[in-house]
């Protein structure tokens, strides 16, 4: 496994991995600084972990929280950026089917969103991502 | 093993609770979704094999509202299932959250015999011969 990821952190389910990239823990730790408050905090990260559990257990999830496609990560050559999101909650994942490692999810970094558009902030995000791990000089 | 949200709860019971219950929608919810796709059914199909409305099925689906164990019922028996519900102790303590998800305790079981609405490869059949209701009783 690449050094960006730890493998004790890796969420295992039946028809996928989910991995987590080093920063995404930091991303998740800024937005829940600035929003919310403890309670709220623990009701999300139920939601999201639960999402997450049945997406790896059974390979997609829709509800509360649902996987949909957020754009194109740039400079990635077409891959989908795809996003964890529930309607009108506003904590929202952002990853990609990896390529390089089969039936893997990789979580890119966690954001707090009030639109329904990806920004290019996000986008940029995963693009970076994306390469160092999709990229050639991890071949 | 996954440690990732281990240092963001708080209170291992509050959290502990919650997940059980999201992941018991989340993971019901994707059954049927699932199952509706094996069936190459349509909101449409199941909503006639219910005798409800498209957009009662689509908001079940979709989590804008919450599902009854009649829905749930119901629904399973549209598509061909009865429900299977069963209770697994909770742990005495976790670790992560891999620790919470030892066994599923929601099932769908087939039915042994063919429901008179039920969803077959996109369409209801209705079904009237009076010999399955006695071996249905």
């Amino acid at each position: 496994m690449l050094p960006m990821f730890k493998s004790e952190e890796t969420i295992t389910g039946k028809k996928l991995s989910i991995r987590f990239l080093d920063g995404a823990s930091d991303s998740l730790q800024a937005v829940l600084d600035k929003h919310g408050n403890e309670k709220k905090h623990q009701k999300w990260l139920a939601t999201l972990s639960a999402a997450l559990c049945t997406f790896a257990e059974q390979g997609n999830v829709t509800c509360p929280m649902k996987v949909s496609v957020a754009g194109v990560i740039p400079k990635s050559g077409g891959t989908a950026a795809n996003k964890l999101s529930k309607k009108r909650k506003n904590l929202r994942l952002y990853g990609w089917y990896s390529d390089k490692y089969p039936k893997v999810f990789i979580v890119s970094h966690f954001a707090w969103k009030l639109t329904e558009k990806t920004s290019k902030k996000d986008l940029n995000i995963l693009s970076t991502n994306w390469n160092r791990v999709e990229g050639e000089e991890n071949e | 093993m996954s440690s990732f949200f281990n240092s963001f709860i708080t209170d291992k019971d509050e959290f502990a609770k919650d997940f059980y219950r999201e992941y018991l929608i989340s993971s019901t919810t994707e059954m049927f979704v699932q199952k509706i796709k094996e069936r190459e059914a349509s909101y449409e199909d199941i909503a006639k094999g219910m005798g409800k409305t498209k957009g009662f099925v689509s908001q079940i689906l979709c989590g804008n509202r919450n599902m009854t164990l009649k829905t749930l019922s119901d629904l399973s028996y549209a598509l061909g299932y009865r429900v299977n519900i069963g209770f697994e102790s909770l742990p005495e303590s976790f670790q992560s959250i891999d620790d919470l998800l030892e066994n599923n305790y929601w099932q769908a079981s087939d039915l042994d015999y063919t429901p008179e609405l039920s969803i077959k490869s996109g369409g209801v059949i209705y079904k009237e011969d009076e010999k399955f209701w006695q071996k249905a009783a």
